[in-house]
C-alpha cells in the first residue's frame, strides 16, 4: 500500500544544511497498523507527511497504492490526499468556523464538488459513530479535545480513505480519552481494513500495532 | 455688403438638443451639398472637445483612485492569506489543490470589488440625478453668468457599465497575486505546531 525508497529530508537554512530523514526505506502493506515510535525531533511528523503526499521528500520515491505520488501534478496529488489518505492531527486541526458536521463533510465536498446528499448523511453517520451525534451543529470552540479529535477522524473517514495516517492522535489528551481514540482508530482497522499508520510517544499505544517501526537520528532502526 | 436681402442661414430650433446630430443627418441629405449644416456642438467645437479632455483626465484621475482602492483589496487579502495560514494547511491536507485554493481568494477579492462597485455606483448615480434636479446654479447666484439654472446631467449607461466594469476587473486583478500566493504556501508548517 504505502512504499518508500531512499527518503531523504533535508532542511536548509541558508548554508546550512539540516538533514532529518536520511535515508528511509519501507513498505506498509494494505490493512496493516504500524506505529512509529522515536525521540522528540526525530523526524516522525515530518516522515509521515512524505507518505501522506503531502510534503516533497529532498530526494527518494514515495508510492501509494502503486503510484510514484511526487512524479504527479499537483492537483492529482491533491487528489490522492483526498480520495486515499486520512490525516488525524495531534491538534486537531479543525476549521474554527464550520461546525463539526461541516467540518467533516468537507473532504466529501471537496471531492464531489456538489453539497448534496452523500458527503452530508455520510458525515452525519459517522460523527454518530464517534459518539458526536448530538453535537452536529457545535463548533470547534465548543467541543472538548478528545471530541475535537473524534470529530477529526470522522472527517479522516468520510470518503473511506485506504490509509489512515495519525500523528500523535492522542497527544492532548487524557489517558482515558486517549484509549478511546486508539479503540476508534483500531476498529477502523480490523472492520474497514484501513491501513494505519500511528506516530506516538507512548509505548502503551505502540504495543498495540502489528508492527512497530523505530526512528532515530533519520533512520529506521 | 452687397448682398442685398439675400438670406446667408436659417436657424432652426429643436425640441431635443440632444437630438441634433441626428437632425443634422436629415437636413443635410434633404438640403444637399450646396448647403452647408451645423449644430450647436459643431460652433462651439472647442468647448466641447475641452470638455471632452476633461472627462478622459476624470476617467484617468479615477482610474488611479480605484487603483488605490485595489492595493487596498490586495493588502487585506494578503494579511487573510497570512491569518489563514493554518487553514489553508488543513484544506490541502484533505484535498484542497492549487487552483481550488486559489479560487477561494480571488472569489474572495472580486465579491469586495464587486459590492465595492457597485455601492459607489449606485451613489454615484443617485447623486448625479439629484444634482440634475436640483437648482444648484441658482442657489450658489450663478444664473448671472450662466443662462441656466441646474447643472444639466446625462447618465450614459455605457459610462455606467464601463466605470463598474473596470472597477471589477482592476479588483480581480488585485486577487491575483495573494490568492496565487496562497495556493503556493507550504501546509506542513502551519500543520506541525497548534
Ligand atoms: N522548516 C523547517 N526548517 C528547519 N528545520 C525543520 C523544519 N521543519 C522541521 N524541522 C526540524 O526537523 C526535525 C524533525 O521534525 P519533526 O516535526 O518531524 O519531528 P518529530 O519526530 O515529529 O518530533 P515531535 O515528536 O516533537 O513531534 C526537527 O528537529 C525540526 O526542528
Ligand atoms: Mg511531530
Amino acid at each position: 500500500m504505502i512504499k518508500a525508497k531512499g527518503v531523504h529530508k533535508i532542511y536548509t537554512n541558508g548554508a546550512e544544511k539540516l538533514p532529518v530523514l536520511k535515508g528511509i526505506d519501507l513498505k506498509i502493506e494494505k490493512g496493516e497498523f504500524v506505529s512509529v515510535l522515536g525521540p522528540s525531533g526525530a523526524g516522525k511528523s515530518t516522515l509521515l507527511h512524505i507518505l501522506g503526499a503531502l510534503d516533497e521528500p529532498t530526494q527518494g520515491v514515495v508510492y501509494l497504492d502503486g503510484s510514484d505520488v511526487y512524479g504527479l501534478t499537483d492537483s492529482k496529488r491533491a487528489q490522492a490526499r483526498n480520495r486515499l489518505i486520512g490525516f488525524v492531527f495531534q491538534f486537531y486541526h479543525l476549521l474554527p468556523e464550520f461546525t463539526a458536521l461541516e467540518n467533516v463533510m468537507l473532504p466529501g465536498l471537496i471531492s464531489s464538488q456538489s453539497a448534496a446528499g452523500g458527503p452530508r448523511s455520510r458525515a452525519k453517520e459517522l460523527l454518530g459513530l464517534v459518539g458526536l451525534g448530538a453535537r452536529l451543529n457545535h463548533k470547534p470552540g465548543q467541543l472538548s479535545g478528545g471530541e475535537q479529535q473524534r470529530a477529526a477522524i470522522a472527517r479522516a473517514l468520510v470518503n473511506k480513505p485506504a490509509v489512515l495516517l495519525c500523528d500523535e492522535p492522542t497527544g492532548n489528551l487524557d489517558s482515558e480519552s486517549g484509549k478511546g481514540i486508539i479503540d476508534l482508530l483500531e476498529r477502523v482497522n480490523k472492520e474497514e481494513k484501513a491501513t494505519l499508520v500511528v506516530v506516538t510517544h507512548e509505548a502503551q499505544i505502540a504495543k498495540r500495532a502489528d508492527r512497530i517501526l523505530k526512528i532515530k537520528d533519520g533512520r529506521l532502526e | 455688403m452687397g448682398l442685398g436681402s439675400a438670406i446667408s442661414g436659417v436657424g432652426v430650433k429643436i425640441d431635443n438638443p440632444l437630438k441634433a446630430a441626428a437632425i443634422k443627418k436629415d437636413l443635410q441629405k434633404a438640403l444637399g451639398y450646396r448647403y452647408f449644416v451645423r449644430t450647436w456642438t459643431d460652433m462651439n467645437r472647442n468647448l466641447f472637445s475641452a470638455i471632452k479632455l476633461e472627462k478622459a483626465a476624470m476617467f484617468i484621475i479615477l482610474t488611479l483612485i480605484i487603483l488605490v482602492a485595489c492595493f487596498n483589496i490586495a493588502g487585506t487579502l494578503i494579511m487573510t492569506v497570512i491569518e489563514k495560514t493554518k487553514d489553508i494547511g488543513i484544506l490541502k491536507s484533505i484535498g484542497a489543490n492549487r487552483s481550488g485554493i486559489m479560487k477561494i481568494f480571488v472569489l474572495q477579492g472580486l465579491l469586495i470589488g464587486a459590492i465595492g462597485s457597485l455601492i459607489g455606483g449606485i451613489c454615484g448615480a443617485w447623486l448625479a440625478g439629484a444634482l440634475g434636479r436640483y437648482p444648484i446654479v441658482e442657489k450658489l447666484g450663478l444664473q448671472e453668468i450662466y443662462y441656466f439654472d441646474r447643472l444639466p446631467v446625462k447618465i450614459e449607461l455605457m459610462d455606467f457599465t464601463l466605470v463598474i466594469g473596470t472597477a471589477v476587473i482592476i479588483s480581480l486583478l488585485a486577487t491575483l497575486y495573494p490568492a496565487w500566493k496562497a495556493s503556493r504556501l507550504d501546509p506542513v508548517e502551519a500543520l506541525r505546531y497548534e
